[in-house]
């Protein structure tokens, strides 16, 4: 059994610390409030003491090491935990270092097996060459070889990497990118103390003044916080590389805190290949991938190629799910009830609001006449600009069916092309409205393990057909098993499985 | 093996009971808040009228319970389990048998007094679908059947 590295006391204090503040708070500022202002160093020590002894423990307590068919890992001293991971299960072998482990030169080694809520087994922290070197045998004895060396002369194989991301194009993607999620999250930050700071003084102006500044420090917001999306997403994917073997991907990137990834190729569900609208225009195009686990904090799915020309990127998808070739599929449009069903959706959204709205101006007066109808306005532009960019959408908006996979493409000044395996197909919910049976469409939905293809409106006979490429994957698999079943007592007893399997070739 | 199958008609039972007591409890709070007004406050009498409202709802889900227990079906396939419900919006849900990781049974009071369970599936990704309405014999058989066979990875 191995241990950890001895840095783990001190970058395990750090996140303690916080926690331990964070649950003294009440104590701390309690005795502050009760205004006795003698020595409050106890406090300190006990936080301190307390930081310390679980730092220590958790260098101390933790064991982990390889076995022929597992991992093994154990921590705890009063609560103790051992766990086992089959080898066979795991999906993903992650690698990440934040700022304070790369001043120590460790990291913290992530295992994912199928439907992982965050990490099944999480190392913090190793030596950067120990976590290295454990990723890599971890593969090996799953019989998956990283380059490291040659398995036959035992020298090193340093492979090229497959994709890189030079500055240049870093910058141009950060520029360029879909930054939505992050301005969300950043404006949702920004907005709480912004507005305390805001509405009162925004309340003394006259309405039409208001309504300037009210629209100002909106554009603000949106303008600063996509600024933030662009940044973070420079220093996420700074020093983004790809290596790729027969049987692994590795990927790494970061230029503040770093992530390094290990996906088996085999049990990729998921790729999605998007597209911004400036991205179009230069023709380029990001291409991420999912298996069943996730990959820790770095979300759910791992770039595999960014800010690429579009032709390398449709080569990408090719490579990861051999055979899927995006510009030959025969692409089939969403049905007109789809775009019908969120038209009608949209204008009993916007007759609502706009109730809503007139109801309140009504009710109120000074700045509460112009208030109501400013967010009606800000909703309206929502829902128009969304429904706006769905019928732009339309003439690309498609799925194709192959045999082996269902594709999907849509989004506007976002286009995403998304692509489920049938063979990772682990069930398929349709849904009909009695409304929509007339038009003969429904709207469906494959599920993987972890991921999903969503289709908006499809035709019931394109479902029938998917479903029989299904069936015939599901048999083929089924048969391949029990051919392995059979062979496997073949070995045992000759003569009467030959037989066996002589029937199943015939039927 | 692939005959259409559908809940145990007793679930209607089970799914009454929920209705009464689910509404029942909204009936009470809005008979409350009528009451209480009407004898402290001289509140108008009508009020009482909101009373009507949950009275109405319970009615109404009780005749449309009828139509859910017609419309909810199963089928078992070589490969596959497929369930379909609903009226409006018709679901179908299919999942490929050898996907399914664990196969639960949750059963209430008055579901035990009629033998039934509701069989629920898994698969390592999500819980697809619940079965109600199932008698005790027939879901064990259809949980060895589900369970038997080879697991993917």
């Amino acid at each position: 059994m191995k241990r950890l590295h001895p840095a783990t006391i001190l970058v395990a204090i750090l996140p303690r610390l916080r926690e331990a503040i964070q649950t003294s708070l009440p104590i701390i500022i309690g005795t502050f409030a009760s205004g006795s202002h003698g020595n409050h160093d106890w406090i300190a020590a006990m936080i301190a003491g307390f930081t310390g002894v679980f730092a220590v423990g958790a260098y101390w307590t933790t064991r982990f090491a390889i076995e022929p068919d597992h991992v093994v890992h154990t921590t705890g001293w009063i609560f103790r935990r051992d766990r086992r991971i089959p080898l066979k299960q795991i999906q993903n072998v992650n690698i990440r270092q934040n700022v304070l482990e790369r001043v120590f030169k460790v990291a913290t080694v992530d295992v994912e097996t199928a439907m992982g809520h965050g990490r099944d087994l999480k190392l913090s922290v190793l030596g950067l060459a120990d976590a290295e070197r454990f990723r890599d045998e971890l593969l090996e004895a799953a019989h998956i070889h990283v380059s490291g060396t040659h398995p036959e002369t035992g020298l090193p194989i340093i492979d090229p990497p497959i994709a890189t991301l030079n500055s240049h194009d870093l910058l141009l993607g950060a520029l360029t990118e879909n930054h939505l999620q992050q301005m969300i999250v950043g404006m949702f930050t920004i907005i709480g103390p912004g507005m305390g700071v805001a509405i009162p003084f925004i309340i003394k102006q006259s309405a039409s003044g208001a309504a300037v500044l009210f629209s100002a420090a909106l554009g603000i917001l949106l303008v600063g916080s996509w600024l933030w999306g662009a940044a973070s997403y420079y220093l996420k994917f700074g020093g983004f590389t790809v290596h790729r073997n027969a049987t692994i991907i590795r990927i790494s990137y970061g230029l503040l805190n770093k992530a390094q990834m290990a996906i088996r190729p085999g049990r990729i569900e998921y790729l999605r290949l998007t597209i911004t609208l400036p991205q179009r225009w230069m023709g380029r195009a990001s291409l991420h991938v999912g298996t069943a686990g996730s990959f820790g904090e770095a979300g759910v799915l791992a770039p595999v190629a960014l800010f690429v020309d579009l032709h390398r990127a449709y080569a990408g998808v090719a490579e990861v799910l051999p055979g899927l070739d995006i510009p030959q599929l025969a692409w089939r449009p969403f049905q007109a009830v789809f775009y019908a069903a969120a038209a009608t959706r949209a204008v009993v959204i916007l007759l609502i609001t706009g109730l809503i709205a007139c109801g309140i101006a009504r009710i109120g007066d000074g700045v509460m006449t112009v208030l109501p109808w400013i967010m009606f306005c800000f909703i309206a532009a929502i829902v128009l600009v969304k429904n706006i960019t769905l019928f732009l959408a339309k003439p690309e908006n498609a799925f194709a069916i192959t045999e082996d996979a269902l594709v999907v493409r849509q989004g506007y000044y976002h286009q995403s092309i998304s692509a489920m395996p049938i063979e990772r197909m682990e069930n398929v919910a349709i849904n009909q409205a009695i409304w929509w049976k007339r038009f003969g469409a429904v709207r469906f939905t494959v599920q993987g393990m972890k991921h999903r293809v969503h289709v908006g409106a499809m035709p019931e006979e394109a479902v029938d057909e998917l479903m029989a490429h299904w069936k015939v994957k599901i048999e083929s698999k089924e048969n391949a098993r029990l051919y392995a079943a059979l062979a496997e007592e073949a070995a045992k007893e000759p003569g009467e499985t030959a037989e066996a399997i002589a029937q199943l070739n015939q039927s | 093996m692939n005959e259409i199958e559908r809940p145990d008609h007793n679930v209607l039972y089970v799914w009454r009971a929920e209705v009464l007591i689910g509404w029942g409890i909204v009936l009470l709070l809005v008979l409350g808040g009528a009451l209480v007004p009407i004898f402290t406050l001289d509140a108008p009498i009508w009020l009482l009228g909101f009373v009507l409202i949950p009275i109405g709802f319970a009615a109404l889900a009780l005749v449309l319970l009828k139509i859910r227990w017609e419309r909810w079906t199963f089928q078992l396939t070589t490969h596959t389990l497929e369930m379909s419900h609903g009226w409006l919006v018709q679901h179908r849900r299919i999942v490929s048998r050898n996907r399914i990781q664990h196969v639960d049974f949750n059963s209430g009071p008055i579901g035990r007094k009629f033998d039934l369970v509701h069989v629920v599936v898994h698969t390592a990704g999500a819980t697809v679908g619940t079965i109600p309405g199932i008698r005790t014999e027939r879901a064990e058989r259809l949980r060895a059947e589900l369970m038997s066979g080879p697991k993917a990875l």
